[in-house]
């Protein structure tokens, strides 16, 4: 009888990317729902029309340039873009500022560098500094602080007419809050007594990415080095100045459950291709981005710098990748 | 006592039956049998028999010529000698193959004695016998087993793999349930050809076979054996990864096994080992696993060498309507076959006939995504994802330092890969890319060298004016040129 040949190995059973993709898209649920919940219905909208955007986008960008779009199209990483802007983007933000930031990170980010996997820089994150330079107002107004979200005609409103800041809507976040009234001299115990003070909106939403990126870890979608070493060097930093000097920083415990600061950890920074890839170089990657991040809020001229760590990361970690090559066995040095 | 689990490696669900609930069947002999002459690592054998000729089971058929590495070869069965041709041979390319019809009446040579007590042996007439009894790796190396046990130098420990490389192999752990006693001979002989202190039974975790074999060495009393549980983890069986997971000990890069002072031989080694000094009978058989939803009933089975493997799968009740493949080995790092009526070598440790529902999806592979699975589970520690940029770019030094020579084609990388990126096989091809290039740089410094001695030579004739010397001249370019051609003919083949 004859057979037809094949090379070796002849098992290749791994869950394929498309899977992967799923399961991050699971372990975002929670947040969504929390950011929802907390943020108004706004985030759904954001939500709806950046997955419709950007699924839009890359099935063109793939026709264009003539890929199998089925293929890649289902792969899920468009969407996962797609949340990961419309999360970080405030939920009350008009469609241009969403189709700006979508089309950045599809066409720009993700498809001129060649597509999945050949991407540098984490495309959610370029679209989004992309709008945050862009748009500083649009940018700034969060609810949650000293106002109410708004409901869904409102919300649908000011998402196809735009609004302007001075409406009520305005409000920063309590890591805006925190930089703009250390800056004035106020103390940290004046601004978090402040009646307007609200963090706990984002302590919820921070859970809640923790939880879908412990299960993430669980299910073995991610590794443990980034998240641990970017909040470990975060923490760290936060502990230092906390406790040399209390009064003029966040505790670590506001500073780790605020702003992007878990979705970026699980979600973000975890991102395998534009993230380095030996475990050695995932630490001195997430630690990078932990040790930016803090260095950006406390110093730098936006409220959170996790966008700007993340891309400035990026741009090392092929370098990064060069020097932590692991030593193979039966040799005495690294490569 | 077990090793500790490794952080490399894989870990396939035992979708396999271990040997106890296996049964291990005695093949019949068939009528016509295959034997090819390439069956160990080195030169092939040559005939020591003509077409006509009748042979008995166990006799010599061919022979590597004098010390060269190599193996013999013997008769499986007495019959005649049909003929002697160029045959497809498993996994190997063509080679010479005696062909033998059986009488069937299956009688054995008076050459080779039995010993009651080989132990008693000088050790220079035990080195003489493995030489003798034809016996190579049995784990599929086929490495000559005569060369292993003479390393040159000290060996403290002898490993005995029985800890099967592959998923779905099971012929060891066959043996070791049924001739748990013989393979102990074979281990006090090879630690008494060594001088080695201490013997080390390498047992995968929840194998039964490990019974057996600790009942015999309790039999024994010889306090030089230990059994050794080896984690389920492909491919801890590997003979560094082995190593490795027992003594701590890493195989140098550019070095072999036994100079950590260990050596590994390969449980069905022993006893083949034993068996020649018990019963007189030369390496001819072997048990090969017969597994996959490709064939009616699993089985082990006691195969004679030369067996078309057709025949053997009958022993397995045939094929099912959903074989697909025929793998010689495991799934990992099996070959696949064209066709079964090849025969049986001393390397066929497994048939793997695997179903539509055993084969990886032939799906179309995604980029890298640099997710770094495949440096998590490579047993050498390489770093695939980034060999793989190299290997695509062709950038030959970057992937001679990233250590590719070092691949040991396990194919775990390709086993964990989310995009489906056939791994092993780009590096199998670099590999060889590089080979080529190698190769090809040094014929060109040779042809470079021998056209500048051309000119230089030239040169002096040239101002050479004394006609008395033009013969010597002669004499001395033919004797050059002869030798040069010779070292050309070495390099050539080797």
């Amino acid at each position: 009888m004859k057979f037809a040949v094949s090379n070796a190995p002849h098992w290749q059973t791994a869950d394929p990317v498309a899977v992967m993709m799923r399961r991050v898209l699971l372990a975002l649920i929670p947040v969504m729902l929390v950011s929802s919940w907390l943020l108004g219905v706004g985030v759904l909208i954001n939500l709806t029309f950046s997955a419709l955007l950007c699924w839009g986008l890359e099935a063109t960008v793939l026709v264009l340039r003539q890929r199998p779009v089925r293929q890649f199209a289902n792969d899920g990483s468009a969407l996962i873009t797609a949340c990961l802007l419309a999360l970080a983007l405030p939920p009350n933000s008009p469609w241009w500022v969403i189709a700006v930031a979508c089309l950045f990170a599809i066409v720009f980010a993700k498809h001129l560098y060649g597509g999945l996997g050949y991407n540098i820089f984490n495309p959610a994150m370029v679209g989004y500094v992309v709008v945050l330079i862009s748009f500083p107002e649009n940018l700034a107004a969060w609810p949650g602080m000293g106002n109410s979200p708004l409901g869904f005609t409102a919300a649908l409103d000011v998402f196809s007419n735009g609004i302007t800041v001075t409406d009520a809507l305005s409000g920063a976040t309590p890591l805006d809050t925190i930089r703009i009234e250390l800056a004035r001299m106020l103390t940290m115990g004046e601004i978090t007594a402040a009646e307007t003070f609200n963090n706990e909106a984002w302590i919820w939403i921070n859970l809640a990415a923790l939880g879908g990126g412990i299960w993430l870890l669980w299910r073995g979608v991610i590794r443990w080095h980034i998240p641990a070493s970017m909040l470990g060097s975060m923490a760290t930093l936060y502990c230092l100045f906390y406790i040399f000097a209390a009064q003029s920083h966040p505790d670590p415990f506001t500073g780790l459950l605020s702003g992007g600061t878990m979705l970026a950890a699980f979600f973000v920074a975890t991102d395998p291709v534009s993230a380095a890839t030996s475990d050695r170089g995932r630490l001195i990657y997430g630690a990078g981005i932990g040790a930016l991040s803090f260095a950006i809020r406390e110093w730098g001229a936006y409220p959170d710098g996790i966008a700007f760590a993340v891309l400035l990361m990026n741009m090392t970690a092929p370098l990064i990748d060069r020097y932590t090559v692991p030593r193979v066995y039966g040799h005495r040095d690294r490569p | 006592m077990t090793a500790g689990n490794p952080d490399w490696g894989i870990r396939i669900p035992p979708a396999m039956k271990f040997a106890e609930e296996l049964p291990l069947l005695i093949a019949p002999v068939p009528a016509r049998l295959l034997v090819p002459l390439n069956q160990a690592i080195g030169f092939n054998a040559a005939a020591l028999v003509q077409p006509g000729e009748s042979v008995k089971k166990g006799q010599p058929i061919a022979a590597s010529a004098g010390n060269a590495p190599g193996a013999p070869v013997h008769a499986p069965t007495s019959g005649t000698v049909a003929g002697i041709s160029i045959q497809p041979v498993t996994g190997r390319g063509d080679a010479r193959c005696i062909e033998i019809t059986a009488d069937g009446l299956d009688e054995r040579w008076g050459g080779y004695r039995s010993y009651a007590n080989p132990l008693g042996l000088a050790t220079s007439q035990l080195r003489d016998a493995v030489a003798e009894a034809g016996i190579v790796g049995l784990g599929g190396a086929m490495f000559p087993t005569r060369i292993k046990l003479n390393p040159g130098l000290g060996v403290s420990t002898l490993i005995l793999n029985g800890a099967e490389c592959e998923p779905r192999i099971n012929c060891d752990d066959a043996l070791m349930c049924s001739q748990p006693d013989s393979i102990l001979l074979g281990a006090q002989i090879m630690l008494r050809i060594l001088a080695a202190d201490e013997c080390l039974l390498a047992v995968k975790e929840h194998s039964t076979a490990a019974e057996h074999l600790q009942n015999s060495i309790n039999k024994l009393n010889d306090d030089r054996f230990r059994l050794e549980r080896v984690p389920a983890v492909y491919p801890a069986g590997g003979e560094a990864q082995l190593i490795r997971l027992l003594k701590g000990i890493e195989v140098p890069h550019d070095g072999l096994p036994w100079d950590t002072g260990v050596i590994c031989q390969n449980v069905a080694t022993a006893a083949a080992l034993a068996d020649f000094f018990t019963h007189a009978e030369p390496l001819i058989s072997r048990i090969v696993t017969i597994s996959g939803t490709g064939v009616q009933r699993p089985v082990n089975v006691r195969a004679r060498i030369g067996t078309a493997i057709s025949e053997l799968i009958e022993c397995a009740g045939g094929y099912t309507p959903a074989a697909q493949r025929l793998i010689m080995g495991g799934p990992m790092m099996g070959i696949a076959l064209p066709d079964d009526a090849l025969p049986v070598t001393k390397a066929c440790n497994s048939l793997f006939v695997a179903g539509h529902d055993e084969l990886s999806a032939q799906t179309a592979a995604m980029p890298c995504i640099r997710c770094g699975e495949c440096a998590t589970a490579c047993p050498v520690n390489l770093t695939p994802q980034l060999l793989l940029q190299s290997a695509r770019a062709q950038d030959f030094d970057r992937l001679e330092t990233l250590a590719l020579a070092d691949c040991i084609e396990c194919g775990c990388c390709d086993y964990v890969c989310p995009s489906h990126i056939p791994l092993t096989q780009t590096f199998r091809n670099a590999k060889h890319t590089r080979w080529d290039i190698a190769l090809e740089k040094r014929r060109a410094q040779l042809a470079q060298q021998r056209f500048a001695a051309r000119t230089a030579r030239l040169e002096q004739n040239a101002q050479s004016t004394d006609l008395s010397d033009i013969h010597k001249v002669g004499q001395d370019e033919l004797s050059e040129l002869l030798r040069r051609a010779g070292a050309d003919n070495q390099d050539q083949d080797s």
